[in-house]
Order: structure tokens, then C-alpha cells, then sequence
């Protein structure tokens, strides 16, 4: 496997590891990189840290390594998801009393969360005429326009008597409320990770990637990817 | 005129659940996506990805077991051993 320990010698002359490029593509020693091991070391990854910005786990399929960009994906979507789906759209709310305290961890999943809340802010809240806060509406109520912003104004008998509700939407409560926006924060914290690991790869072997730059066994999936990426039937 | 007779009807994702009783069962969605998104940035081979995923739920969720229930014990049988209640 001649091309194999040419790309071994290289490995370790650069020091153990690979510099992360831009994107990754094309020749023996980008695709190498994009091995779903991660054995990348030193280097920033702007492109792959752009991507992880704008979508959870996008970093890491941009830079070839998809299975992990996916499963971070889920991960983190689970995770605000499953705030949503206790907390309802309330559990995100950068304009709510403390709740906009949870809401700096929770702008860590980027674009996603602010689109949320801006959902939020614009479609389920609008301002109480009495006091002028722009707020949640109650069972009851429904949102109209007066001219110039939104206003809760009291749903008429009828319709009430006809059994609608209004456009209230039911917010979440004491420690359910408090679950929800956890876990909606807990997913910005873990994005913050992840996209700090698109950004900077620095592999993931921990002792194992010590023990291999210090000139240890190589790990068995390196020596097949690269057998597998320069056609060397042996390394497979 | 009173409106607590209204129940609004349930949206999924813009209406709160209504699980008061069974909140403490939410942590196990909870430490499942944590791993699951945890363990791809942490995994050095992908290869054996569910197996830490499913030992880190299994040590999360143990670890709080075990909490619970020496919890449990201090705040039902210590402390009203400790400093009984008249009456």
C-alpha cells in the first residue's frame, strides 16, 4: 500500500494530524480528512463553522462528516423541539420578564430560535390596551388589529356562547414551564459545542490520537479509509 | 363575564402540555437527545455510537435514580429523625 504510507509520513510530519481546510474536497489527503472518525487536528473550518451557525449539525455534513452532523442535528432539534412540544411556543421569549435570561442560552441554536421567537412575538402576543404591555393573550380574548398594532380585545358573547376560545394561546406553567425552557436552553449549550467542534476539528480519539502522533498503532479506520480512498485492495 | 369555564383546544407546539403529574418523566427525551447530540461530536469511531449513546442515558438516568431515592430517604426518615415535628 505504497499510497497508504504516503499518506501515513505525511500525517505525522505535520505534526499528527491534519489542517481542517475549506470545505474538504477533492485529493487523497482533503478526502482523508472527511473521514467519519474526525481525525483532524489544528486548523479553523470558517466554512463548516458558517454552516453550524445557521443550521445545527450543517458543519460537520459540509465538511464529509454527515453521520455526526446528523445525529447533532437530531440532538439538538430534539431538544428544542421537545421544549416546544412541553412549553409550548411560550418557552421561547427574549421579551418575557426573566424568560428573556433563558433565552441567551437558547440563541445558541441560531437562526432557528430567533425565527421561533419571532413567531412568538409577532403572531401570539399583542399589546393589553388597559396597560399597554404587549403580552400573552387569556382564554377569551382575541387578537385585532386597531390600525397600528396588535390588541387583545374580549371575544364577543356570541362567539363565546358558539364555544370558541379566542387566539389565547395556553401557556406553560410553573415547573413545566421551567422543563421547557431547559431543555430549549440545554439545546443552544450543546449547539454552542458542536459548533465549536465544526469549526475548530480537532479529532476525536483523545489518548488514542496521543498515543498515534507520539508514533502509537494507527487507528485500524484510518488505514481503511485511506486504503479505501486510493484503491489499495490489501488496506480494505 | 367569566371565561374559566374556556378550555383551549391543544396545538402541538404552541399550546403547553397539560403533564403536571408526570413531569419527572420528561428527563429521559431530555438526556436521550443530550447524548445523542453529545456523543457525535465526542464518539472517536462512529462505529460503536448507539452502544455510548445508551451508556451515557444509562449512567445519567441511574446517577439520578440513586439521588432520588437517598433524597427521599434524607428528607422522609433523617431529618424527622433529626429534628422531629411536634404533634
Amino acid at each position: 500500500m505504497v499510497s497508504g504510507e504516503l499518506m501515513l509520513i505525511c500525517s505525522h510530519e505535520s505534526g499528527g494530524g491534519f489542517q481542517g481546510g475549506l470545505g474538504g474536497v477533492g485529493g487523497d489527503t482533503m478526502t482523508v480528512m472527511k473521514d467519519e472518525a474526525g481525525d483532524m487536528n489544528g486548523g479553523v473550518n470558517a466554512v463548516a463553522g458558517i454552516c453550524a451557525v445557521l443550521i445545527p449539525g450543517l458543519g460537520h455534513m459540509v465538511s464529509g462528516r454527515l453521520h455526526r452532523g446528523l445525529m447533532a442535528m437530531v440532538g439538538v432539534l430534539g431538544l428544542f423541539g421537545l421544549g416546544l412540544l412541553i412549553g409550548g411556543v411560550d418557552a421561547v421569549d427574549s421579551k418575557g420578564g426573566t424568560d428573556r435570561f433563558w433565552f441567551i442560552g437558547q440563541s445558541m441554536v441560531g437562526p432557528i430560535a430567533f425565527g421561533v421567537d419571532y413567531a412568538h412575538q409577532n403572531h401570539f402576543k399583542a399589546y393589553d390596551i388597559s396597560t399597554g404591555v404587549n403580552r400573552t393573550g387569556n382564554p377569551g380574548e382575541e387578537r385585532v388589529h386597531d390600525g397600528s398594532r396588535w390588541v387583545w380585545d374580549a371575544l364577543p358573547a356570541e362567539r363565546v356562547a358558539a364555544g370558541e376560545t379566542g387566539d389565547a394561546n395556553v401557556p406553560g406553567l410553573g415547573r413545566l414551564n421551567e422543563i421547557a425552557m431547559l431543555s430549549c436552553t440545554l439545546a443552544g449549550m450543546l449547539n454552542l459545542i458542536i459548533f465549536l467542534d465544526a469549526l475548530l476539528p480537532t479529532g476525536y480519539g483523545g489518548r488514542k490520537d496521543q498515543e498515534w502522533a507520539q508514533g502509537g498503532s494507527v487507528p485500524s479506520n484510518f488505514i481503511h479509509t485511506v486504503a479505501k480512498n486510493t484503491g489499495d485492495k490489501e488496506g480494505l | 363575564m367569566s371565561f374559566e369555564f374556556l378550555t383551549l383546544a391543544y396545538t402541538p407546539f404552541v399550546d403547553a402540555l397539560s403533564i403536571h403529574e408526570q413531569w419527572y418523566l420528561l428527563i429521559v427525551p431530555m438526556v436521550l437527545f443530550v447524548a445523542i447530540g453529545y456523543k457525535a461530536v465526542r464518539v472517536s469511531d462512529m462505529g460503536g455510537y448507539w452502544k455510548n449513546v445508551f451508556v451515557f442515558v444509562v449512567q445519567v438516568l441511574g446517577v439520578l435514580a440513586v439521588l432520588a431515592v437517598a433524597f427521599t430517604i434524607v428528607v422522609t426518615v433523617l431529618v424527622p429523625m433529626l429534628a422531629p415535628m411536634p404533634g
